[in-house]
C-alpha cells in the first residue's frame, strides 16, 4: 500500500514537471508567469534526483555505508572531519555556488527564455550533478585525491599535467572575466562603488576581531559584519546625492580595473585572517540571505516572463555576445548545467569530510540541483524584465551606439520596444545615472532582482536600495572568488617557478609572495584590462573563453570518471559519464573553431584581428588610435592563440583516454582501480560519528 | 495531555538546537570544539593548539587550496 502510494505521488510529481516544461516550452506571443518556471525545474530535479542519481548510486558506484570513509579513518579534526550530511551539503554548496549561474543564464538569456532553462535542467541532471557526484566518490575511495592526482593515477601522467595547467588556465581567464563583470557593474556608479569600496574596511575589522579580540567566533564576528554591510548599502546613497563624495567615487573603467587588481594583489600577499577570510564569511552569509530572499521573492511576486521563448538572436546576430544557439548557449551557461570547476571541490575539502559513502548522492547529485535552481532564478530575473530594457542595458555602444535615442532606436527596431524615457525613469529609479550598455550581466541581473523584491516590500520607494543590495551582494560574491583564486593562483605559480629556482617555491619569503602574486595579478590582470578597453565591451570575447576553459574541465573531469568506471567493470552503464563527454567534447571544439576561424570580425579572433590590421595598413584609423588599434589587434590574437592551446589540450586528452581504454578494453593491460583498501565502518548503522 | 505537551516543546527545543549547533558547524563557529574533542581522544593536553593558532592554522590550509568555485 506504501508502494502504492510512493508510485503515485512520484507518478504525479513526473506529470506536474512533464506539464510546466510542455507550457514553457510551447507558450508563444504571450508572457507566461514564472511559477511555470519554478514547478517544471523542481519536479524534473526531484525525479531526476529519486529516480537518475538512485540508479548512478545502485547501478553504477554501488555506494556502501558499512565501508569507513577518509574522514572516519583518518579523523585528524582538522583536514579529516567526519561532518554532518546537511552541515557538508552547505559546505559544499557554498564552495560550488559563485556568480557563474547568475551571470551565464543573465547573458544567454539574448536567445530567449527557452534554450537556457532547458540546458539548465537537462544539462544540470545528466551532465553537471552526474560528473559532481562521480568524482565525490572516486575521491572518497582515494583518501581524498584531487582531480590532477587521480588523473595521473588512473589516466596518464600527461592527463595529471593537463589538468594542472587546464586548472591554471581557467584560473586566469575566470578571475579576468569575473573582475571585468565587477567593473561594468560599477563604473560610473558612485553608490555601488562607495558599498563596494566600504566592505574593505569592514572585512579589515572583522579580520582583528576574529583574530585578536574573540578568535574563532566566526557567527558573531559575521552578524556584525552583516549589519554594518546593510548600513553602507543604505548609506551609499547619501554618497551618491552628495556632489563631492559622489565625485570621489565616480571611476572609469580603467580606474576600477586598477583597483580591483591592487586589492587581488593584497588580498594574495596580506595574512589571510587579515582581509580574505573575514570577507569571506562576510560573502558567505549574504549569498545565503541573498538566494533565499530571490527564491520567496519569486514564490510571492510570481513575476510575468517577457522575454519570448525564442528571440531573433538565436542566429548568432546577438548584441550581448556574437554566436548561434549552438554552440554558444552551451558554452555561456556552465555553471548552473555543467561546470569543471565543481570537480575541484568534490575532490577538495568535501570527501575528507563526509561521513557515509551514502552521503554522497545527497551532496554530490543534490548541491548541484541547487545551485541548478539559482541558475533558473537568475534566468526568471533577467526575462522578467521588459526584453527592450534587457538589450539596452546588456548591449555595448559599438552595436547599438552610445547615445540614448540611437540605441533606443536600434532595439526597438530589432522588434523590442523601448524608450528614452522608460530607460532615464528606470535609472533615476534604481539610483543610476544611467543603465544604457551597462554590459556583463550583472547591472540587468540587479534591475531585475531589484524589480522582484521591491514588489515584495517597500514598493517603488525601495527600488534603488534593492539595486544596490543586489549589485552589493554580486560584486562581493565575485571579490571572495578573486581573492581565494588569486591566493590558490600564487600558491601554483611559487609551485612551478619553485621548479626553477627554489627560493621562489617557499610560501614564507616575502620577496617570492609578492613575486608570485604580482605574476598571478599580471595574468588575470591583463585579461581585464583587455576587456575594459574592448570597444564590444569585454564579455563577448571573455566570456566564452571562460565557457570553453571551464568546460575543458569538465571533459577531464568526466574522462577520468569514465576510465575509472571501465576499471570497475562497469561497461554496461558507461553511457552516463561517456555521452555528456562527447557532448562537452562536441560543443567546445566547435564552439573554439568558431572563435578562431569564424570569418566574421564580430565572431572570429582572426577575422577580427585582420580587419583591424587591414584598416590600419589602409590608413583608414587616426593617428591618436593607433597605438591602441594595435594593442586591440595584439589582444584579439592571444584570445587566438589561447583558445588554440586550450582546444589541443582537449584533443591531447582524448587521444590519451582512447589509449588507456582500448588497452583496458581489449585487456592488454590489468584493469585495477587504484583504490582505497576496504575498511569497515566503526560506527552501527544510522549512527554518526559524533 | 500535559506530557504530551512537554514533549512537544522537548522536541521543539531540541529541533532548535540542532539547527543551533548546524548553523554554528557550517560557518565554522564550532570548529574549535570539534577540534579539541578529537584531540583529547589521541593526543596529550599540553600539545593542543590554542583557539587562536587553531583559527589561524586553519584559515592558512583552507585559503591555500580552492575552496570557492565559479
Amino acid at each position: 500500500m506504501k508502494r502504492i502510494g510512493a508510485i503515485a505521488i512520484w507518478t504525479a510529481i513526473a506529470i506536474g514537471g512533464a506539464l510546466a516544461l510542455g507550457k514553457i516550452a510551447l507558450c508563444r506571443g504571450e508572457s507566461i508567469n514564472a511559477t511555470w518556471f519554478v514547478i517544471a525545474a523542481a519536479c524534473c530535479y526531484l525525479v531526476a534526483y529519486r529516480l537518475y542519481s538512485a540508479f548512478i548510486s545502485a547501478k553504477l558506484l554501488a555506494l556502501d555505508d558499512t565501508r569507513a570513509t577518509p574522514a572516519e579513518r583518518l579523523d585528524d579534526g582538522r583536514d579529516f572531519v567526519p561532518t554532518n550530511k546537511w552541515v557538508l551539503f552547505g559546505h559544499h554548496f557554498a564552495a560550488i555556488a559563485g556568480p557563474g549561474p547568475l551571470v551565464g543564464p543573465t547573458l544567454a538569456a539574448q536567445f530567449g527564455y527557452l534554450p537556457g532553462t532547458l540546458w539548465l535542467i537537462a544539462g544540470s541532471a545528466f551532465a553537471g550533478c552526474v560528473q559532481d557526484f562521480i568524482i565525490l566518490f572516486c575521491s572518497i575511495r582515494r583518501d581524498g585525491k584531487t582531480l590532477g592526482e587521480m588523473a595521473r593515477d588512473e589516466v596518464s601522467k600527461r592527463g595529471g599535467f593537463i589538468a594542472q595547467i587546464a586548472v591554471l588556465a581557467i584560473m586566469i581567464i575566470l578571475l579576468g572575466v569575473v573582475a571585468l563583470v565587477i567593473v561594468n557593474a560599477l563604473k560610473s556608479s558612485p553608490w555601488a562603488t562607495f558599498t563596494l569600496a566600504m566592505t574593505i574596511p569592514i572585512a579589515l575589522l572583522l579580520g582583528v576581531y576574529l583574530r585578536y579580540w574573540r578568535p574563532g567566533r566566526v557567527l558573531e564576528a559575521s552578524l556584525i559584519g552583516v549589519a554594518l554591510v546593510l548600513f553602507v548599502v543604505v548609506a551609499g546613497q547619501w554618497v551618491a546625492d552628495s556632489p563631492a563624495w559622489a565625485r570621489v567615487f565616480t571611476l572609469s573603467g580603467v580606474a576600477l580595473a586598477f583597483a580591483i587588481m591592487a586589492y587581488g594583489f593584497a588580498a594574495s600577499a596580506l595574512p589571510v585572517w587579515l582581509l580574505l577570510a573575514p570577507r569571506d564569511y562576510l560573502s558567505a552569509f549574504i549569498k545565503a540571505g541573498a538566494i533565499f530572499s530571490l527564491a520567496a521573492g519569486i514564490l510571492i511576486v510570481r513575476p510575468d516572463v517577457h522575454m519570448p521563448a525564442l528571440t531573433k538572436f538565436v542566429d548568432g546576430t546577438g548584441p550581448v555576445f556574437a554566436g548561434k544557439i549552438f554552440p554558444f548557449c552551451f558554452i555561456t551557461i556552465a555553471c548552473g548545467a555543467i561546470s569543471g570547476f565543481h570537480s575541484l571541490i568534490s575532490s577538495g575539502t568535501t570527501p575528507k569530510m563526509i561521513q557515509r559513502e551514502g552521503h554522497a548522492r545527497f551532496i554530490g547529485y543534490g548541491a548541484m540541483l541547487l545551485e541548478s535552481f539559482v541558475g533558473v532564478m537568475a534566468m526568471v530575473a533577467a526575462c522578467a524584465m521588459q526584453p527592450g530594457v534587457y538589450f539596452a542595458i546588456n548591449s555595448p555602444p559599438a552595436i547599438v551606439g552610445a547615445a540614448g535615442d540611437a540605441a533606443t532606436a536600434t532595439i526597438s527596431s530589432w522588434g523590442y520596444a523601448v524608450d528614452s524615457a522608460t530607460m532615464a525613469n528606470l535609472a533615476h529609479a534604481v539610483g543610476e545615472q544611467t543603465l544604457f550598455n551597462r554590459t556583463g550581466g550583472a547591472p540587468s541581473l540587479a534591475v531585475g532582482m531589484a524589480q522582484i523584491f521591491s514588489h515584495t516590500i517597500g514598493g517603488e520607494r525601495l527600488l534603488s536600495i534593492w539595486y544596490h543590495f543586489a549589485i552589493m551582494f554580486e560584486a562581493l560574491f565575485i571579490l571572495t572568488v578573486l581573492d581565494a583564486g588569486t591566493r590558490v593562483g600564487r600558491f601554483m605559480v611559487q609551485e612551478l617557478a619553485g621548479r626553477m629556482w627554489k627560493p621562489l617555491g617557499r610560501t614564507g619569503w616575502i620577496p617570492g609572495v609578492l613575486i608570485s602574486s604580482a605574476l598571478i595579478v599580471g595574468a588575470w590582470g591583463y585579461f581585464l584590462y583587455q576587456g575594459v578597453i574592448d570597444p564590444l565591451g569585454g564579455i563577448n570575447s571573455l566570456w566564452p573563453l571562460f565557457g570553453i576553459a571551464n568546460q575543458l574541465l569538465a571533459a577531464v573531469a568526466l574522462v577520468v570518471a569514465t576510465t575509472i568506471l571501465m576499471k570497475m567493470g562497469k561497461l554496461r552503464w558507461i553511457w552516463v559519464t561517456l555521452l555528456p563527454t562527447v557532448w562537452l567534447v562536441t560543443i567546445t571544439m566547435t564552439a573554439s573553431w568558431q572563435k578562431i576561424f569564424d570569418p566574421s570580425p564580430r565572431m572570429g579572433f582572426l577575422a577580427a584581428a585582420k580587419m583591424m590590421a587591414e584598416q590600419l595598413a589602409a590608413g583608414k584609423i587616426p593617428a591618436a588610435k593607433i597605438a591602441e588599434t594595435q594593442h586591440l589587434i595584439f589582444n584579439q590574437r592571444l584570445d587566438a592563440v589561447v583558445t588554440i592551446v586550450l582546444a589541443g589540450m582537449i584533443l591531447v586528452l582524448l587521444a590519451e583516454a582512447l589509449f588507456q581504454w582500448t588497452t583496458i578494453l581489449s585487456k592488454r593491460k590489468a584493469a585495477v582501480p587504484q583504490e582505497s583498501p576496504y575498511v569497515a565502518t566503526r560506527w552501527a548503522a544510522g549512527e554518526e560519528g559524533d | 495531555m500535559k506530557k504530551c505537551g512537554g514533549n512537544l516543546s522537548g522536541q521543539l527545543w531540541s529541533a532548535v538546537a540542532r539547527v543551533w549547533l548546524g548553523i554554528r558547524e557550517w560557518c565554522g563557529d564550532a570548529a574549535y570544539e570539534r577540534y579539541l574533542k578529537s584531540q583529547k581522544r589521541t593526543t596529550c593536553t599540553a600539545l593542543l593548539l590554542t583557539r587562536e593558532q587553531f583559527y589561524v592554522e586553519q584559515l592558512q590550509k583552507r585559503y591555500s587550496r580552492l575552496s570557492r568555485c565559479c
